[in-house]
């Protein structure tokens, strides 16, 4: 038979006379890795990866089983900012902490709007922690929460990696990376040392410095954001939020007020201010403590192990009287 | 869209099952369609200027066509002729063109110029407008004048250079008598449109492309096989190497001013990979799309960090632009037949232009002035010595690493960021800078060092059979264990190293 194609025969179509044996092997070695890689998760000798989707379904299995009644959300000056435990022994009732890096305001009533529609839960309280450029429209956070406003206008979690060498991948790389620096001497130990949480050494930051300077790219003040937070409990029929505007250093004030000049850093403060109380949103205020203290610091804005057994209790103790309602527990 | 997204993934075997049923005309009628489809698929309206090129230059080739020229070379008939014995190596301009009149030959020259300014024209308002008037306007400001000059709120349309290039290539051609003009529309709209390497090269010659569009297409299952080997090499090179190392190099650059110089190295010596793997990582992919469409298309890249000295670089590196400077610039402007003042002249003529091609910055300029004077540096060391296939020698080794480092120093101004930028990345490097002070040799980590040996090995694992067989397909002629077992590796680190996200090619903005 013939065809009019100058490509195309049943010629074409036929298997090669040799086979195709090391491609097949190949496909062979990868599904047996597969297969590897899972028996090894399922045995748990292998974790998969705290992926952003095994995040999230644990922390709505956490609050379909424990139904706390307090949540605190942020990012990470929350993550190391303040302790759970020890807040949920303060105010006697369980607080869950559900911080999501980067985040910003808006993204973070987006993921409290999420939460209570994927499990069910409504919290009594809402407690919501901030710094400056957490306001800011243009920066590395904004872009960041990309991710979060997408998963919670969809309301659906993050699709899963269908292979499990992809989904335990970050796990794989660190054994092979423990392997490889246990066969060198004092590795170990560097590695251990390096673990320990040093605090922040107080330089002055320079104009380019890594950890910020992203952050205040085209700096602007979204303050209305509080006001997304606010509508956000309402239509839940929550209590109004509170919001726990964060310590830093002085050096991280200084920075921006050189950087961004325009608003000043105690301008970002009064805007936050009026746009709380605009919104009848409750503020308990560390903002104007500008930190000299480094020791609480691992760097310019977040907080070191020391700092967050200074904060949370004052935390626990402002919160306290205004937050607990009869029954809560 | 590109290669590495979604849409193509499910574009090319659409294409392919339709394709491969049509007979030769009506692929070609395929062919463009779907070029237009997949540059379309970026922005529409930037179809008009494939259009543009491909209408201006094949009614150039029609009035520049010297059928005097073939009775020279009673073998060379049209491109789009079936199966008609190639041209000559070389042109005969003289012995053609002796025929012509002095006013034909003047006409055809004006005919010539326009076409080039056409091309330029177009080029220059979409990459280099901007470009020139804050420049002179920078000049100008600094000179003490207040100047408001407007700029175009215009965005780059992607492959630009690359299809202006490609197609000013025909009508010089056609021009100086090496292939006669492309009488069929449609030949020519493939050549200018053809989408495995529209956007991004190769940079192809009409001589090698139209003739394979003219004759019926053989895809046998070799081509199969080494097509699908090529794209997933090319898939490797940019997602399991190239895209992997972009982070790290965006931190190592974004912090040239402060960054400790084992960092800064770490950050030169990825980049110098990464852009390796971005760039012949596509044309892999280009190359193993074209040959499941039964076309072949020229190798661009041929291992170039083994280069032994900076002139093997180029004979090595982005082979399609560096052949096109040399024919079209480089050889016009005199080569080296003029002196060696001239040669070097010519050279330095040649490198800035060619890095201007690359973009509207002056990092690219330097860039192609350092390899200018590499360039000539090399020229005045080797005088008139042939450098073609030279046996390997084990001393050979320390010229690898001294061109690719003279490479790796070229590279760092090749990024558009202002100059300052790189210019603080190469002190920081070469003062030792660390924690702020100059002269810290201690301070290089071991991780960098691993992290570097390891993108390093990959990419050698892949160049060196290449470099040793000479042959792209070098892994095809393996034994089938060590050749699956490469394939497997390929494929897991492309499993597990891959990131969701699309990050587009470098070359793109080129």
């Amino acid at each position: 038979m013939t065809s009019r194609s100058s490509i195309f025969s049943f010629d074409t179509l036929k298997l090669p006379r040799s086979v195709p044996i090391a491609t097949l092997f190949a496909l062979g070695l990868l599904a047996a890795g597969e297969l590897g890689v899972r028996a090894m998760v399922a045995t748990g000798h292998l974790e998969q990866d705290k992926s952003l989707r095994l995040t999230l379904t644990s922390r709505l299995d956490e609050l379909k089983a424990d139904k706390p009644p307090v949540w605190f959300l942020g990012n990470s000056t929350l993550d190391w900012g303040v302790d759970v435990d020890s807040l949920s022994e303060q105010l006697g009732v369980k607080v869950v902490k559900m911080a999501h890096g980067s985040a910003t305001v808006d993204a973070t009533a987006a993921m409290l709007d999420f939460y209570i529609k994927q499990s069910g839960v409504k919290p009594k309280q809402v407690v919501v922690t901030v710094t400056k450029d957490d306001f800011n429209p243009n920066g590395f956070r904004a872009d960041k929460s990309k991710t979060y406003l997408e998963i919670a206008q969809d309301n659906e979690l993050p699709s899963a990696d269908w292979l499990m060498l992809r989904a335990a991948r970050s796990n794989i790389r660190d054994k092979v990376t423990d392997t490889v620096d246990s066969l060198r001497p004092g590795q170990k130990a560097k590695a251990n040392a390096a673990a320990i949480v040093k605090p922040f050494n107080g330089k002055v930051l320079a104009d380019n410095d890594e950890f910020v300077r992203n952050l205040v790219t085209k700096f602007e003040v979204r303050s209305s954001w509080i006001g997304d937070l606010k509508a956000v409990c309402d239509r839940h029929q929550l209590p109004a939020p509170i919001l726990v505007l964060m310590p830093v250093t002085d050096r991280y004030v200084e920075y921006h007020d050189r950087i961004v000049k325009s608003p000043t850093y105690e301008q970002v403060h009064q805007q936050i201010l009026a746009a709380a109380k605009e919104n009848g949103v409750q503020v308990i205020d560390f903002w104007t403590t500008s930190f000299s203290d480094y020791s609480l610091f691992r760097d310019a804005y977040h907080l070191s192990p020391k700092g967050k057994d200074w904060l949370t209790p004052q935390i626990g103790q402002r919160v306290k009287g205004s937050m607990i309602q009869p029954g809560m527990r | 869209m590109v290669f590495n997204s979604f849409a193509y993934a499910l574009f090319l075997p659409i294409l392919l099952a339709v394709y491969y049923v049509l007979n030769k005309r009506w692929q070609n009628v395929l062919l463009l369609l779907a070029s237009y489809f997949f540059y379309g698929w970026w922005d529409w309206r930037f179809l008009s200027l494939l259009w543009i090129s491909t209408v201006v230059d094949y009614a150039v080739g029609l009035l520049l066509d010297n059928p005097n020229a073939s009775a020279d070379n009673p073998q060379r008939g049209r491109l789009e002729d079936p199966e008609h014995a190639p041209p000559p190596a070389e042109p005969r301009p003289e012995s053609s063109f002796s025929r012509l009149s002095r006013a034909v030959a003047h006409r055809r020259k004006l005919i010539l110029t326009i076409s080039i300014i056409a091309n330029l024209a177009m080029l220059c308002t979409f990459k280099y407008f901007n470009f020139f008037i804050d420049s002179a306007s920078e000049l100008l400001t600094a000179f003490g004048f207040t100047v408001h000059m407007t700029t175009l709120k215009i965005v780059l349309p992607v492959g630009i250079s690359f299809f202006t290039f490609q197609s000013m290539s025909y009508t010089i051609d056609v021009y100086r008598g090496k292939i006669r003009a492309v009488r069929n529309p449609l030949l020519y709209a493939v050549f200018v449109a053809y989408f495995p390497q529209l956007v991004n090269g190769p940079i192809e010659r009409a001589d090698h492309m139209i003739r394979q569009y003219a004759n019926p297409r053989r895809v046998d299952q070799s081509w199969i096989y080494s097509g699908c080997l090529l794209i997933l090499i090319g898939f490797f090179k940019k997602i399991a190497i190239a895209d992997s190392v972009a982070p790290i190099v965006n931190d190592c650059f974004n912090g040239a001013s402060i960054a400790n110089w084992s960092t800064l190295t770490k950050g030169a010596w990825l980049f110098a990979i990464q852009i390796y793997c971005d760039f012949s990582g596509y044309t892999d992919i280009a190359r193993g799309t074209s040959r499941l469409l039964g076309i072949e298309l020229m190798e661009n890249f041929q291992q170039p960090y083994l280069s032994r000295n900076i002139t093997e670089f180029w004979r090595r590196w982005h082979i399609s632009l560096s052949t096109w400077l040399r024919d079209y610039l480089y050889i016009p402007l005199g080569g080296n037949r003029y002196g060696k003042f001239k040669t070097y002249r010519n050279n330095m003529i040649t490198m800035l232009l060619g890095g201007l091609w690359h973009g509207a910055n002056f990092t690219y300029i330097a860039w192609g002035g350092l390899h200018g004077v590499y360039l000539a540096g090399h020229k005045a060391m080797i005088g008139d010595k042939k450098l073609v296939d030279l046996p390997w020698k084990p001393w050979h080794l320390i010229k690898v690493l001294v061109t690719l480092h003279l490479v790796l120093v070229a590279w760092i101004f090749f990024r558009p960021t202002p100059i300052s930028t790189s210019w603080d990345y190469l002190t920081g490097i070469v003062t030792l800078r660390a924690g702020g002070k100059m002269f810290q040799p201690g301070a290089l980590a071991f991780n960098d060092v691993v992290t570097v040996a390891f993108f390093a090995a990959l990419v050698l694992m892949i160049d060196i059979p290449q470099y040793i067989r000479k042959d792209h397909l070098a892994m095809l002629k393996w034994h089938w264990l060590p050749r699956g077992l490469v394939i497997a590796l390929m494929l897991f680190l492309l499993l597990v190293m891959g990131e969701n996200n699309d990050i587009p090619f470098i070359y793109f903005q080129f």
